[in-house]
Order: C-alpha cells, then structure tokens, then sequence
C-alpha cells in the first residue's frame, strides 16, 4: 500500500508498524527507538509508546520532526 | 538555588543551542558556560540533513527546553508542544509564538491562550513574551512555571532595552523571572540579575562572538556576579559625593604642619 512520508510516496506491505516504516525510511534498523523523533499520522501527533504497535493505513500521511539546534 | 517547576539548578545562565558553527564548538561552550538548561528547537526530518545534537545533549546530562521557534498561533504551538514532547521526552516548554520574521516578536494574545490550553495539557510552559507586566501576570496566573520577558528583539544584541518593564515584571512575579532575547555582552546579563532576574538566557551573544567557548565562561562569571550584587543588595545611587577615605582630616594635619 502507498503511503506519503514527508512529501515521499512509499510503498509498504499492508499490516506494517509505525516503528517498522521509520526505520525503513530512515534506513536505520534502530531509528524509531531513537531520541530526538516525533511523527504526526495525518496531522495527529503519535506518542512514541504506540509506534510498534500502530498500523499504517493506505493513504497515510506521515510527517516526521526532529530536535535541532536552537535559541 | 534556582527552582523552576520544583526543580532545582545551580546555575542561572540558560543557553540556546542556535547558531554554532558546528556541534562540537556548542558542547564545548556549553560546557565552559556551567549552563544546565539548554533550549532546542523542532523541525521537520530532512533524512539528507540529520542533525545530530540530541544524542550528546542527552548523554552529557542537561536538561531540555525544546522551544515551539515557527509556531505562529496558539494552534501551531500546541501542535510543536506535542511533537517537543515526544521528541525529546520533556514536558517543559519555551512556548514562543512571534508571526512577524522581521522582528520576532512575540503575540501576546496567542501566546497566553496557547498557554492556558498547554498548562491543563500538563506541560511545563515558559512562554517568550515582551515585557509587558500585565501579561507576565497573566501568564503566572494561567500556571506557566515561569516567564521569560525579552530584554530586546531576538539575536539583536542591544541588552536591556526594557529595563523599567523587566524591573515591573521582577518586583511583581511570584514566578521565576528569565530575561530572554537580546542581552549581547556579559555586563548586560550581570545587569539583569542585579535588578532581580531569577536567571538570563543567552544564545546569540555566545554563539557568534568570536570565541564561543571563552565567551560562555565570560557570561556564566557575569550571571554569578550579578547574582551576588543582588544578594549583596546593592548600595544605592547618590547625586553627591561621600568621602570614602578621612582625606579632610588628612589635609587639615597636612596645612597645620605647613602653618608650622
């Protein structure tokens, strides 16, 4: 199924995990338990304690943050 | 002690986290400041440009004060808030909402509405505002941990163009009282705690000066000073002279050995 992930159109398998999709995207097998990342799932934010467990739909939007430097 | 929140820091100088040439130099600087709280800001994931300064932040033991930089109403802080808090696994908050990039500003009348909502979130806010009493009274009231009036326009370097305000804010507050924004050299933050600021936050004036790292010890060295001159209570400021030394007893010995 496709979905959209900061303006990038994936394909996942269906049944897939948030914590999965975030590691696939990042190309990072441990990225999702990373500090420093947040995601909204179409324009709702996701606490981090659902992100193994969340089903991603067709159709999803994903936007992705991270900590940055700043004042 | 500075106490926010129940909290409790020995230092009072604040620090951004903006505008170092690279993340090496701000740990660094970071470090030679004696800072314990530091502010970060969100932004969307750009896989290309990964920013890596949480990690060490994290491991180097400061606590976080990720900031909404970019929110231009309530609506959109309390999105970043949320987004913050997951990010970086804190309830605490520079909640910050100027629309104007020009200036920087920041909206009072979407900042003290985003703060009552975010406050009954459960967040700890401390909101960016001018310095404008009322409003700081307001916020306090609203339940915002502390408040952090600015000092001048954000980065501007120009120091306490508020004083009088500040000095309102200070008297007034029963909330601790962070001059953010604008203080540019040391002497101006040594300024503002000698008014009364519970604390100062510093992130321009360090970062672009021409030796960060030797420039957080100046800054950590004036905040301690200022500290001091306001526990000391500072003498007060007098029109005319007042001998410090028994000079006219000295010259009278001095025209009677001549008269002699």
């Amino acid at each position: 199924m496709k979905i959209l992930c900061n303006g990038d159109h994936l394909e996942v398998a269906s049944e897939t995990t948030l914590d999965v999709a975030l590691s696939d995207y990042l190309n990072s097998p441990g990225a999702a338990a990373q500090g420093g990342l947040a995601v909204a799932c179409n324009g709702e934010v996701v606490p981090r304690h659902q992100w193994s467990h969340w089903l991603l739909a067709e159709g999803d939007r994903l936007e992705l943050f991270t900590a940055v430097a700043g004042g | 002690m500075l106490t926010i929140a129940n909290t409790s820091f020995s230092s009072r100088l604040l620090t951004g986290t903006g505008k170092f040439s690279h993340p090496g130099l701000m740990l660094d600087t970071l470090a030679n400041s004696g800072t314990e709280l530091v502010t970060l800001a969100l932004r969307r994931l750009d896989r290309r440009d990964r920013d890596a300064i949480f990690e060490p932040l994290q491991t180097a033991g400061y606590r976080l004060l990720p900031n909404t930089s970019g929110a231009r109403t309530a609506e959109e802080a309390i999105q970043a808030a949320q987004l913050a808090r997951e990010a970086m696994g804190t309830p605490w908050l520079k909640l910050e909402i100027h629309p104007d990039p020009r200036y920087l500003l920041p909206d009072p009348v979407e900042t003290l509405k985003a703060a009552e909502q975010l406050v009954r979130l459960g967040f700890t806010v401390l909101p960016y505002v001018h310095a404008d009493p009322v409003l700081c009274k307001r916020l306090e009231e609203a339940g915002c941990a502390a408040v952090m009036p600015l000092a001048a326009p954000i980065g501007s370097n120009q120091g306490l163009a508020t004083a009088t305000f500040l000095d309102i804010i200070i008297e007034q507050s029963r909330v601790p009282v962070i001059v953010d924004a604008g203080l540019g050299a040391p002497s101006q933050a040594a300024e503002a705690m000698e008014r009364g600021a519970d604390a100062v936050l510093v992130n321009t004036a360090i970062a672009t000066s021409a030796d960060p790292v030797a420039m957080g010890a100046a800054f950590r060295a004036a905040v301690e000073a200022g500290f001091q001159a306001r526990q000391a209570g500072l003498a007060p400021p007098d029109l005319r002279a007042s001998a410090s030394s028994p000079l006219t007893a000295f010259l009278e010995l001095g025209s009677d050995d001549h008269d002699r």
